[in-house]
């Protein structure tokens, strides 16, 4: 009982700055015993180099010989964005995937306040998140999925925040639609399996047992802010043709050819 | 979808959160009604079926469900805990206790994962020497099979990196120094000049109209259809296998005198060095006489066992060669001169449609040529134990052959075999 009394004595602040500080050294840890770069990775940087360099998405994909970035390209693009801020590639790409592991972390922390009512499931829930083997390799690699899964669980966070909205007033809703929307959008464009969000919002605003109205009112405002972002996001990221080239995708790929310059037998 | 199924309990929930998600969902089902929750399970559900349905086997594929799993997990304790406090006594008091108590030993199981390494930077190191070493002082030229092109170009900045996929049909003209094949991160075969620029003047000549798509899927049964059949690349790294014979010390024909033993390691790959190949194991594949993994064949596991005596086609026992992939015995007493005569023969038996080849692989004077099956033998019906007779004739060598080493392989299913015999027969 002594035992439970201290442990319940320390202020949730500082056991959640512990569980952030212990989850970014875990991940920082990982990389530092292990600095090889995945097969993606390498791509990924070989990708974002030429972005960089020529400002040109197409050539970046005319180095995609998995050819599955097409429709998923901003975590390429954000590569490309810290190499013309002058910063090295590898270190910045692992460094922006370490720092957004460790901001999930915190993201967790929110949604475990937001479904539980009590603050001590919500630091546990962001202590699984920190050590959960997966996440802390995914941080630790180059590798997109990282940045999909931080923007996947912004988008959860503000839509259960949205599902949680009482009251029938659109303006009340808007700004958790348009966050969740945004972070969808971005969730989308790193990895296309995203797009469950909307279906998952869609299958529950048919199950619900809250007001018809403002479960559709909720939904629908969310799928706009989803497409809206996800256009605005293309042209922000220098993917101007956004959507269509993704609907085109194989008359985009037939038009690429690999660039027989890129192996000069020395 | 098992399989789907088992990529996604073991490489994307860790195994232990698993129940712990079931659990915390069936308990929500009945208990909770409020929207999020049911916004939840009903999200859950869609990702998991969607994912059982894709037949996507990426662990990363279900990255997103590890949100789910978190979630699940920590409710299925507040459920416990809140049903403890209602029972009361002892029973509440353990209700409350374990949930408890299962957060902290999956928080440990975790950072014990995370520290967990296999070797892989090690191995791939090691790897990048050996291909530097391929021409010292000078770039590398490296053809890549292992879909990691990308990476071998970041490492040799100054080298010339193929894939094999896509740049199979222009590859005509390049003399690579090395190859790599096998597995991405697992298994590796570093072959040195001479065999490289053979190899793939032959992909190339048997597979002019490639479609990259076709590559990917069938990555390995592509490496082995390369040289018409009996698989160039395929046959050396299914050379594995045999070195359960060589770790018990001889071969024998019939099977009846081998030695028992013990393989609890891998097999000694570097012995390998000098026919200009290399092997680089991950260390967690172990092998044992019961089980052999076969690189060749990615994941597929490849049985090659002794039976006993109520199995055996004569004697004692027999050699069993079951696999759904790939899988090849060959031994130094099977090593043929070059441009004679031979007469073989053997018991063979299979279940219906299965079968299995004799090849010959030919080596020149320090590098493979190439191979070429002599016979294929079927099994038209299940269980009959049938005789296979091959001949061997002097115009089955090409020139340049050295030495010949008989290999025998099966595709599909299992085959058993006995009595082997090879000898030499006057051509007249």
């Amino acid at each position: 009982m002594e035992l439970k009394k201290k442990f319940s004595a320390i202020p949730p602040a500082a056991v959640l700055t512990a569980i952030l500080l212990g989850g970014f050294l875990l991940r920082l840890m990982r990389r530092l015993l292990d600095p090889l770069i995945s097969r993606d990775g390498a791509g990924y940087l070989e990708m974002a180099h030429e972005w960089a360099l020529t400002g040109d998405p197409a050539a970046a994909w005319k180095l995609d010989e998995a050819q599955n970035l097409l429709a998923a390209p901003l975590f390429v693009r954000c590569i490309a964005w810290l190499e013309q801020l002058g910063l090295s590639p590898e270190k910045g790409a692992v460094a922006f995937n370490i720092l957004l592991g460790t901001a999930t972390v915190y993201l967790f922390y929110q949604i475990g306040k937001e479904l539980f009512e009590k603050e001590k499931y919500a630091l546990v829930l962001a202590l699984c998140v920190a050590v959960h083997p997966a996440l802390v390799r995914q941080s630790a690699e180059i590798l997109r999925e990282n940045l999909y899964f931080f923007c996947f669980s912004g988008a959860l966070f503000f839509l259960l925040r949205l599902i949680g909205k009482r009251g029938g007033r659109l303006r009340s809703y808007l700004p958790d639609a348009l966050a969740a929307g945004a972070l969808a959008a971005a969730a989308c464009y790193t990895r296309m399996e995203a797009g469950e969000l909307l279906l998952a919002l869609c299958a529950w605003a048919l199950c619900r047992t809250a007001s018809f109205a403002a479960a559709w009112k909720k939904t629908l405002l969310f799928a706009a802010s989803l497409v809206v972002s996800f256009f605005l996001l293309g042209e922000i990221s220098g993917f101007p043709s956004g959507l269509l080239l993704r609907l085109t995708h194989q008359s985009f790929m037939s038009k690429v050819v690999h660039r027989p310059e890129r192996n000069q037998i020395p | 979808m098992i399989e789907a199924l088992h990529n996604i309990i073991q490489n994307s929930f860790e195994a232990l959160f698993f129940p712990a998600l079931v659990g915390a969902a069936a308990l929500l089902l009945c208990r909770r009604k409020e929207e999020r929750w049911r916004f939840l399970l009903l999200f859950l559900s869609l990702m998991f079926f969607w994912r059982l349905g894709a037949r996507i086997y990426s662990s990363r594929y279900a990255t997103g469900m590890i949100a789910l799993f978190a979630v699940f997990t920590v409710a299925l304790w507040r459920e416990m805990e809140s049903f403890g406090r209602k029972t009361g006594g002892r029973a509440g008091a353990l209700l409350r206790l374990l949930p408890a108590a299962g957060i902290v030993v999956l928080v440990l199981v975790c950072l014990a994962k995370d520290f967990r390494f296999d070797g892989k930077p090690e191995r791939f190191f090691r790897l990048l020497e050996t291909v530097r070493s391929a021409r010292p002082g000078n770039a590398p030229v490296l053809v890549d099979g292992t879909a990691s092109a990308p990476r071998f170009r970041y490492y040799l900045p100054d080298g010339a990196v193929f894939s094999l996929e896509p740049d199979l049909s222009n590859l005509k003209t390049v003399l690579a120094d090395a190859i790599l094949t096998g597995g991405a991160d697992g298994f590796c075969a570093v072959v040195k000049p001479g065999n490289a620029g053979r190899f793939l003047e032959e992909a190339a000549r048997a597979y002019p109209d490639l479609k990259v798509r076709e590559l990917r899927r069938d990555k390995h049964e592509l490496l082995f259809r390369m040289t018409g059949g009996s698989g160039m690349l395929g046959e050396e790294v299914g050379e594995i296998p045999a070195t359960l014979e060589e770790k018990a010390g001889a071969f024998c024909e019939d099977f009846e005198s081998v030695p028992e033993f013990e393989v609890s390691k891998k097999p000694e790959f570097l012995e390998l060095r000098g026919r200009g190949m290399e092997y680089f194991a991950p260390e967690k594949v172990r092998f044992s006489s019961k089980l052999v993994f076969n690189p060749a064949t990615g994941k597929r596991r490849t049985e090659l066992r002794l039976t006993g005596k109520d199995e055996a086609l004569a004697g004692e026992r027999s050699l069993c060669l079951d696999s759904d992939g790939f899988a090849a015995i060959r031994a130094e007493k099977f090593f043929l001169s070059p441009r004679r005569n031979y007469r073989g023969e053997a018991l063979y038996r299979g279940k219906k449609g299965s079968r299995f080849e004799i090849v010959l692989n030919f080596f020149g004077k320090s590098h493979y040529i190439g191979g070429r099956t002599v016979a294929v033998f079927g099994c038209p019906e299940d269980g009959m134990t049938r005789a296979a007779k091959w001949n061997i004739t002097g115009k089955d060598f090409p020139e340049e052959a050295d030495s010949a080493l008989l290999a025998f392989t099966v595709d599909r299913r299992g085959i058993y075999l006995d009595n082997i015999k090879i000898e030499e027969i006057d051509p007249k």
